[in-house]
């Protein structure tokens, strides 16, 4: 960018006089650092000569302005992980136990006698075996009751259990689109191939008829893309893409997103008496999962500024 | 006086520079963008990404995204 033409531009003057005028700024500018005093320039910052070069200390405003993108986002506190708990004093006296193995310093730490060993792990062992042959039943059980005609009999996971997220009637999600809105590979900006494998799961379970009571799981399968709206009773994480003083705008933005195919949300925050609302897309059970994302998508599909949020 | 006359005419015109320059730093800065003032240095932002940090009473907390202004001076 040439400055001389910029501002002659901005000033309607000729270059050579924007030019000149600007040289005359920063002349004044390095010359009052070098006598030692601060040099301002007014709504950028000030200017101190340190060494043979100079020190630059932006004004707060243009500090604000440049972080606009994340106004108002206060650090969150992350709750620390429950100790657990040491066994301690627990042994009978006069029994032959082992100490507990977090009561030793790594360095003296020596492995449990064998028969201390095989006594912790048979609780375990038995547990899995009995969850094997539980399984192992049931599947048998599963093949010999079903029939080749039963399964389109059988009635659906949504109708005998707790109704799947698509049930959830429009009006009492937030700034969702209902879910029969799915989206079709042409009306996105996404490859036909991506759309594809993010419509392939709905498309399926509609082709075949059937439905998986396993698949009623509360989290979509896709946590970043799909019809399915943000349930934000399932809490969880989001990424925000934008924040908004003004909500009709911030709504703007999450229609924006959803029509590339995003799951979005608007997520009002009090701040210092205003309220701030936060666009955010995806809904993640787990804040790796939901930063794994961020970090393989800032910059492409997401915006560079974009960063999870606790739902 | 002819002297004075037109250092009085050029005060403004200095302001509106100055001004001008301060908008485009602006504007430069916070699309991102690098600026060069020629003679003086350059100014562009640098991203520090969100990052967990942790607090002295146990557990951790999640510092957002920030974007710091640097400025290389001239040398």
């Amino acid at each position: 960018m040439d400055l001389g033409h910029e501002i002659a531009q901005r000033l309607r003057c000729s270059p050579e006089t924007a030019a000149a005028l600007l040289e005359e700024i920063v002349r004044d500018i390095r010359r009052k650092a070098t006598q030692g005093e601060t040099a301002r320039l007014r709504n950028i910052g000030a200017f101190e000569a340190r060494g043979e070069g100079l020190i630059f200390e932006p004004d707060a405003g243009l500090a604000e302005i440049v972080n606009a993108p994340f106004a108002g986002l206060p650090a969150i506190p992350l709750a620390a992980p429950a100790p657990i708990p040491r066994k301690t004093d627990e042994a009978p006296q006069g029994g032959r136990s082992a100490p507990a193995r977090g009561d030793l310093p790594s360095a003296r730490r020596k492995p449990l006698p064998t028969r201390a060993r095989s006594r912790a792990r048979a609780p375990w062992i038995i547990g899995i075996g009995l969850a094997i042959v539980a399984a192992g039943a049931w599947l048998l059980l599963a093949n010999r009751m079903e029939s080749p005609g039963a399964q389109s009999e059988r009635p659906s996971a949504s109708a005998t259990s707790a109704p799947a997220p698509q049930d959830t009637p429009a009006s009492s999600l937030q700034d969702t689109a209902p879910a029969s809105t799915a989206l079709s590979p042409a009306e996105t900006d996404q490859p036909a191939s991506e759309a594809k494998a993010r419509i392939a799961p709905d498309t399926l379970a509609a082709a075949t008829g059937t439905t998986d009571p396993l698949a009623a799981r509360p989290y979509a399968d896709d946590p970043l893309r799909g019809a399915e709206p943000i349930d934000r009773a399932l809490g969880g994480y989001t990424i925000v893409v934008a924040s908004e003083t003004n909500e009709q705008r911030a709504r703007g933005w999450a229609e924006g997103w959803r029509k590339q195919g995003f799951r979005t949300t608007v997520l009002p925050h009090a701040q210092d008496g205003a309220t701030l609302y936060r666009v955010g897309v995806g809904q993640f059970a787990l804040l790796e999962e939901a930063a794994r994302v961020r970090d393989a998508l800032m910059g492409n599909a997401l915006p560079q500024g974009a960063w999870v949020l606790r739902i | 006086m002819v002297k004075d006359t037109l250092i009085m005419s050029r005060k403004p015109l200095q302001e509106q520079v100055e001004q001008a320059l301060a908008e485009i730093v602006r504007e430069a800065l916070a699309t991102q963008q690098t600026v060069q003032v020629p003679g003086l240095g350059v100014f562009r932002i640098e991203r520090r990404p969100a990052r967990r940090r942790p607090v002295k009473e146990g557990g951790a907390e999640f510092i957002p995204p920030r974007n710091e202004i640097l400025f290389t001076p001239r040398t």
